[in-house]
């Protein structure tokens, strides 16, 4: 199931990442190319097919894993800005892009790479599902967590009121399925405080939440395409 | 909504004697398939009945009553009221009609008569249920139809509502009962028994002040209406410019 959703939010990442291709050039919303691709890298470096040798490469020190981490970072951070303006909820624009919004994100990203630093994580393996045991490396992944839940939960109420109140269905269903994708975001955050081995459900509940987005934002597109902005 | 496809069968049976489905589906200008689907469904759509009553020249209403579901329709059929004659008067043709008198008025010369618009208008059921409701009518219309509160308020807003709720609507309302289908446009004034021009007869002997009450209700109305579609429209185009 997991590998399923993974190499399906995988292909789905490249082709929206893609698709952001001509309004790159175009120069309009240029944020969700790198958005897309900085997602699409995250999710490739989940898979040990690529995350093997793109960590050899890097001298198999699991670097590429906090790249992943904090490629992930990045893409929220920067898309939230986003979401938050279309949905029109300034409290959420600033519990992520304001001062406290970015003292979380720096202290998540500052805990990723003293944790990183503080393990020993010789010898490529992805998700570092080797070294699980580790002290550090289990605050390492709370900390990758931490963030993705802390930036998604600011975003579920806007985008559950524009689920329950827009007017045109797709802009309906496309807001529901980031509420659902974000929704989802939070999970991993709260499940890993239960006392149980959930390891499995984990990557599936990312993947789905990653899924998720994505499909909202690419149904954003194509209600777009058919209604263009008036100048 | 719907009538069991046995009765209709037999009520076909009955009128239309031996002509064939297609025959029947030809005159009446419905599809033959979506005739037969709605057959092998159990369920054919009132609309049907109407279409295939109207093509052999028999009254709706009486078609319509000999269904068990719809059968004091026949019976309960009244002239409208004052209130639900002005309430199918459009937005448009009632302010016509004001400023139609008051440029009279201005020139001492006699009002032109406003040709009004066919009914249904724009909001025809929400103003037919302002004109005949008690406060409740809605909910309890809903409750009557074992339907949601918010559902009723779907089908007023797109300006529409099932038969089998406009007639309790009428119901609850005490007015006559094929009334709420005419502002439906289910069914044409004349079908329901209303008299030809009564709107027009009506709308000539209505005093300013009355017209003006109900100009300013309506206008009201309109200016919420549409408040609520440009809220909406401007939702919209902040999602596609940020993330479009």
């Amino acid at each position: 199931m997991t590998a399923v959703l993974q190499w399906a939010s995988l292909v789905f990442c490249v082709a929206c990442t893609l698709w952001r291709l001509p309004a790159l050039v175009k120069g309009r919303n240029r944020r969700l190319f790198w958005v897309f691709a900085l997602v699409s890298v995250s999710v490739a470096l989940s898979m040990p097919s690529i995350y093997l040798p793109v960590d050899g490469l890097l001298g198999g020190v699991n670097l590429a894993n906090v790249a992943l981490r904090l490629s992930l970072f990045a893409a929220i951070f920067l898309v939230s800005a986003k979401i938050a303006a279309a949905y029109k909820s300034p409290l959420a624009a600033k519990l992520i892009q304001g001062p406290w919004g970015i003292l979380v994100l720096v202290a998540c990203s500052a805990g990723i790479l003293t944790t990183y630093l503080l393990s020993d994580v010789r010898g490529s393996s992805t998700g570092l599902v080797d070294f699980a045991g580790q002290p550090s490396v289990i605050v390492y992944a709370w900390f990758g967590r931490a963030y993705l839940a802390y930036a998604a939960a600011c975003l579920v109420p806007p985008t559950a009121r524009a689920a329950l109140t827009g007017r045109r269905t797709l802009n309906r269903i496309s807001a529901l399925c980031m509420c659902a994708g974000f929704t989802l975001g939070c999970l991993p955050a709260l499940l890993q405080l239960l006392p149980l081995d959930l390891s499995g459900v984990l990557g599936t509940v990312s993947f789905g939440a990653i899924l998720l987005v994505a499909i909202g934002m690419a149904l954003v597109w194509v209600s777009f395409m058919r209604h263009p902005v008036k100048r | 909504m719907t009538v069991p496809s046995k009765n209709f069968q037999q009520w076909l049976n009955s009128v239309a004697g031996t002509a064939s489905h297609s025959a029947v589906c030809r005159a009446a200008g419905i599809k033959r398939s979506t005739l037969a689907q709605q057959l092998v469904r159990g369920r054919v759509s009132v609309a049907t009945v109407a279409a295939v009553s109207r093509s052999l020249h028999l009254p709706v209403v009486q078609s319509l009553s000999t269904f068990e579901k719809y059968q004091d329709l026949a019976a309960g059929v009244l002239p409208p009221t004052d209130a639900e004659l002005l309430s199918q008067v459009s937005d448009t043709d009632l302010l016509q009609e004001i400023l139609n008198r008051s440029t009279a008025a201005d020139n001492g010369t006699e009002a032109r008569e406003v040709s009004l618009a066919p009914i249904p208008h724009r909001v025809s059921v929400r103003t037919w249920l302002d004109a005949v409701g008690p406060a409740d009518l809605r909910q309890r219309a809903a409750r009557a139809a074992g339907i949601a509160p918010q559902n009723l308020s779907t089908q007023v807003t797109a300006n529409r509502l099932t038969p089998e709720l406009a007639i309790h609507c009428a119901r609850i309302a005490g007015v006559g009962l094929a009334n709420g289908l005419v502002a439906t446009g289910f069914l044409s004034s004349d079908e329901a028994g209303w008299m030809p021009h009564a709107r027009e007869e009506l709308l000539r002997r209505t005093p300013n002040s009355t017209l003006l009450a109900l100009s300013a209700e309506r206008m009201e109305a309109l200016g919420k209406t549409m408040k609520r579609l440009e809220a909406d429209a401007k939702a919209d185009q902040s999602v596609w410019e940020n993330l479009g």
